[in-house]
């Protein structure tokens, strides 16, 4: 590892699916911060500011949905990566920052890889 | 040798040579030599007229007519009617003629009737015949000596026209009930000539004949309808609305209604090819875009479930085999499971239903991302659901296959998959061919080979027509499968 771990934000309300792709950025050799939904999420990026990415699902049970975090996430924590997940094909692409990339589940611990470096 | 006092006979056809061999002498009236000169102009003005002609005359209203009279009557009439008294020949009918008679005979004047239903008995039978007639009295020594029949039967003419007032009636009913709107605007303010029940349904029951659009539906104005309405009647260009919306609202105290129409506005040309008004014709199609947009929604739902089902599936078998597998087999299996979502997305498009091979191949060729390594020809051919997971795993195999031990796996390797559709006797055929060449020397694989060879091997509907050669200059795949089969399957 050339370069210091990656701390990851992973916020998935599906517990199986959350689990397991902690489990695979760990195995990747990064750190994984797991939320079950958006506003967990935010009190952890309040108290995290060694967090650096973050990988979210688009429904997320809550009143704050992916889209809206990833919003909040660049307005105010700029320096943050972000990948959108979701089930849906194009989630609502018209509300996707052009900016932002998106992979469609399932996805492999590959494309987790490649976008982390 | 002609009597000239009884010249006034001469002449008439038929009837002139009846009225001559008629034995007057036994009537009222006496031998003609003795009748009156008003009696004889007027008889001989009736005979020589091709104008169906009648007269009574003198109080026992005895019976004279012309030749064209004469075709009006049957045999139950003609020749008896000749010299009768009125009241006896019309006996059937005397209700109705015999007071206008009277009136003529009385000096009331004359009497002037149109397409009036006088049925008569021509041939024993009475029959209903419509006369446009007139009685005008004819004199006597300044007295009313008798009446004066000038008619028509207009029987042909009346039927003809009831039964294009009936026929019109026939099409504004239809045009009044159809299922779809209908309206007639005339004139460059778009005048509401008519409006089906369908049409006023559909603007909340408003009065809208003899306004013009902007005044009967001011709602339109705003959303474009009336500049429709002005650009087709000046360039009688039609124009078609496809699932358009529109936005009515009967009143200010009503809430609007959101409608999605198709419909058309067609110029209506006059004869010299001037353009008069629009037609206006149309579906309320709201239920169906509706129905669409839910069915889009249930769509969507349904691929989001399906695709997180798979991703839990994913989890569960990675968790289930980290501690055990290397990373190569958990690779294998989470790119499998990935393979076979993306076959859901090519299905997605058609509602499940079957999905395009052109497409099944792009998403193959697009996870891979080695497009410039390919060479890719063939026709749009839909698959049914099984054929399309098939298909998308089998490519997924030779894909992976070709990464670690085939073409793909050396710098210069580049792959053809090629299909087409042969026609056979028992029907079409789909030829899918995977040519890879430039690789490195190929070696048949020892046993029967594992999930990847054992899933190429059953084919593309499940019944083995595959030929694989391990030729040494690059692996060949040959899948054959009934075009009939794949679409079903």
């Amino acid at each position: 590892m050339t370069r210091p771990p990656a701390v990851v934000l992973v916020v998935e309300d599906e517990t199986l699916i959350l689990l397991d792709t902690v489990d695979c950025i760990e195995h990747l050799g990064h750190v994984a911060v797991p939320a079950i939904d958006a506003r967990r999420a935010l009190e952890l990026l309040k108290r995290r500011p060694d967090i650096t990415h973050l990988f979210t699902d688009v429904n997320l049970r809550c009143d704050i949905d992916g889209i809206e975090l990833a919003a909040a996430v660049q307005a105010h924590w700029p320096h943050i990566s972000i990948l959108i997940t979701s089930g849906h094909m194009l989630p609502a692409t018209a509300r996707l920052a052009s900016d932002i990339p998106f992979l469609p589940k399932p996805y492999t611990a590959e494309q987790i890889q490649a976008w982390l470096e | 040798m002609a009597d000239t006092r009884v010249l006034f006979l001469e002449g008439g056809g038929e009837m002139g040579a009846l009225m001559r061999s008629h034995d007057w002498s036994a009537t009222p009236l006496g031998s003609p030599d003795t009748w009156p000169q008003s009696l004889r102009v007027t008889i001989r003005l009736m005979l020589n007229s091709q104008h169906p002609m009648f007269i009574w005359w003198g109080p026992e209203l005895i019976q004279f007519y012309n030749d064209a009279y004469r075709q009006t009557m049957g045999p139950a009439m003609h020749p008896k009617a000749l010299g009768a008294r009125g009241r006896e020949t019309w006996e059937d009918i005397w209700p109705i003629i015999g007071p206008q008679i009277e009136l003529v005979m009385s000096g009331g004047g004359a009497t002037w009737n149109v397409e009036q239903l006088v049925p008569i008995n021509r041939d024993g039978e009475p029959e209903n015949v419509w006369w446009t007639y007139g009685y005008s009295p004819i004199d006597l020594d300044g007295e009313i000596g008798g009446v004066l029949v000038v008619c028509n039967d207009v029987t042909e003419q009346h039927l003809r026209t009831e039964a294009y007032k009936n026929e019109t009636l026939r099409i504004a009913r239809q045009f009044e009930e159809a299922p779809g709107f209908i309206a007639m605007l005339s004139g460059p303010d778009h005048i509401f000539q008519s409006a089906n029940a369908a049409y006023r349904q559909l603007v909340g029951l408003r009065d809208v004949v003899g306004k013009s659009v902007r005044e009967a539906v001011p709602e339109a104005v705003d959303q474009g309808f009336v500049e429709l309405l002005d650009k087709v009647y000046t360039t009688g260009q039609p124009f078609v609305g496809r699932r358009t919306l529109i936005r009515l609202q009967p009143d200010h105290d009503s809430p609007p209604e959101d409608h999605y129409l198709d419909f058309i506005y067609q110029a209506v040309h006059e004869p010299n090819g001037t353009i008069s008004g629009i037609f206006v014709e149309g579906q309320d199609v709201t239920e169906h875009v509706l129905a669409e947009q839910r069915l889009e929604l249930v769509n969507r739902e349904l691929q989001h479930r399906v695709k997180n089902t798979l991703a839990t599936v994913q989890a569960i078998a990675t968790q289930t085999l980290r501690s055990v597998a290397d990373d190569e087999v958990m690779k294998t299996l989470t790119q499998r499971i990935v393979a076979l979502s993306r076959a859901h997305d090519a299905l997605i498009q058609h509602n499940w239903t079957s999905a395009d091979i052109v497409r099944i191949v792009e998403s193959a060729i697009d996870n891979f991302g080695m497009r410039e390594r390919f060479t890719v020809t063939g026709p749009s051919l839909e698959l049914g659901p099984n054929a399309t997971l098939s298909l998308a795993m089998i490519l997924h195999e030779l894909f992976t296959n070709a990464i670690k031990y085939g073409a793909l796996s050396a710098e210069t390797g580049w792959i053809t998959l090629c299909w087409e559709i042969e026609g056979k006797s028992a029907g079409d055929e789909l030829v899918l061919q995977w040519l890879e060449e430039g690789g490195p020397e190929v070696v048949r694989p020892e046993g029967g080979g594992g999930f990847g060879s054992k899933l190429v091997n059953m084919g593309l509907d499940g019944t083995g027509e595959v030929l694989q050669s391990y030729d040494p200059s690059g692996l060949r795949v040959e899948m054959r499968a009934p075009v009939a089969a794949l679409l079903r399957s």
